[in-house]
């Protein structure tokens, strides 16, 4: 049976899925029906030092950067519409293959264009991230999800959850945390020089 | 050069500041194609998933999707001033243009996913045709040599290529 979190809420993926090495972490929403421009949703990870801050340009994984430099955390594209079941995106990560100078990985979503198109996570429902193993993706009880319920309003990125090291094991934090500053206000706030 | 965050984030924006009202025009190649956006053109090389398009403030590259983009030339038509060139993660180029006439300032190819960025700053005489296949865009239909037509193209991800 999936594990479901709640905001703050975090779990060992040991306890989870007992010797996981391939985690999918899959992001979804479903845009709600307006009458304006078409909404392109993108999932992003940044993999972070000791520090809380981005270790390089090159660890932010995105549509423009599809894995970090080591290849343990892969991208799998971009879904432009967000239409259909399940996942909308999805994100690699073979966790015994990462550098040893990440400590955390946090999982957002920003919407493309927010401020063009007057778009914002207010118009998104059924936001979720869920993390699974995929060496056994069927199997719901390896399964820990976060829905991020229909708190946002105004902001136009939004930061899922996180994978970070504790004692040796990784642990999956659901974090629900807007920002209205899109997804240039995040990277920054990470620490990315993206100038 | 940018890095490839600030090549994939928001929107290429560039303006320019002058004491009298000056025109900005893009020749671009996207998606395998070339198109010239103009003063009379809002959206490149369509509407519906325009990859350059027009605003009052100046003209804009979308680099969330800059994978899609080749390259571009800026061409502006004034009498001085400054085309400010930003990107939406707070970088900024300034460039002088000429006194007089129309110039190509600014050139932007996508190289590995990064947007490298060069200041041209050359005067052009003759047609915009002229200025835009000095540089290349030379698979671009004209109505005249300073009227291009917008070129229509099915997007990618409609499986229509």
């Amino acid at each position: 049976m999936t594990v479901n979190l709640s905001k703050g809420g975090n779990i060992s993926l040991e306890k989870v899925a007992p010797g996981m090495v391939h985690a999918c972490v899959g992001l979804g929403w479903d845009p709600r029906t307006t009458d304006g421009s078409p909404f392109d949703l993108d999932a992003s990870a940044i993999l972070l030092d000791a520090t809380g801050k981005a270790i390089s340009d090159q660890h932010f994984v995105f549509y423009n950067n599809l894995k970090d430099p080591s290849g343990a955390v892969l991208h799998q594209g971009d879904n432009l519409t967000g239409v259909g079941d399940g996942d909308d995106e999805t994100i690699n990560v073979e966790l015994t293959a990462l550098e040893p100078a990440v400590e955390r990985i946090v999982f957002l979503a920003s919407i493309h264009d927010a401020a063009g198109r007057r778009q914002n996570f207010g118009q998104v429902a059924d936001a979720y991230i869920r993390v699974y193993d995929r060496d056994d993706p069927t199997n719901d009880a390896k399964v820990v999800r976060f829905d991020l319920g229909e708190d946002a309003s105004t902001e136009t990125a939004l930061v899922f959850g996180e994978l970070y090291q504790r004692g040796g094991d990784w642990k999956f934090r659901a974090i629900g945390q807007g920002y209205t500053s899109g997804l240039a206000g995040v990277i920054a706030d990470y620490g990315l020089n993206a100038g | 050069m940018l890095g490839r965050a600030a090549s994939g984030i928001g929107a290429l924006s560039c303006r320019v500041l002058a004491p009298t009202p000056a025109d900005l025009v893009v020749a671009y190649q996207a998606r395998g194609m070339q198109g010239v956006l103009t003063g009379a053109d809002r959206h490149g090389p369509d509407a519906e998933h325009p990859r350059f398009w027009r605003r009052d403030d100046g003209v804009h590259v979308d680099l969330g999707h800059v994978d899609e983009i080749s390259r571009f030339a800026v061409v502006a038509r004034s009498s001085g001033g400054t085309l400010v060139v930003t990107t939406a993660t707070g970088a900024r180029i300034d460039l002088d243009l000429p006194d007089d006439g129309r110039s190509v300032a600014l050139t932007g190819h996508v190289v590995l996913g990064c947007l490298v960025l060069r200041a041209e700053g050359r005067s052009v005489t003759g047609t915009l045709r002229d200025a835009t296949e000095a540089y290349g865009y030379d698979d671009v239909t004209w109505a005249s040599p300073d009227r291009p037509l917008s070129p229509s193209h099915p997007h990618p991800h409609e499986g229509n290529l």
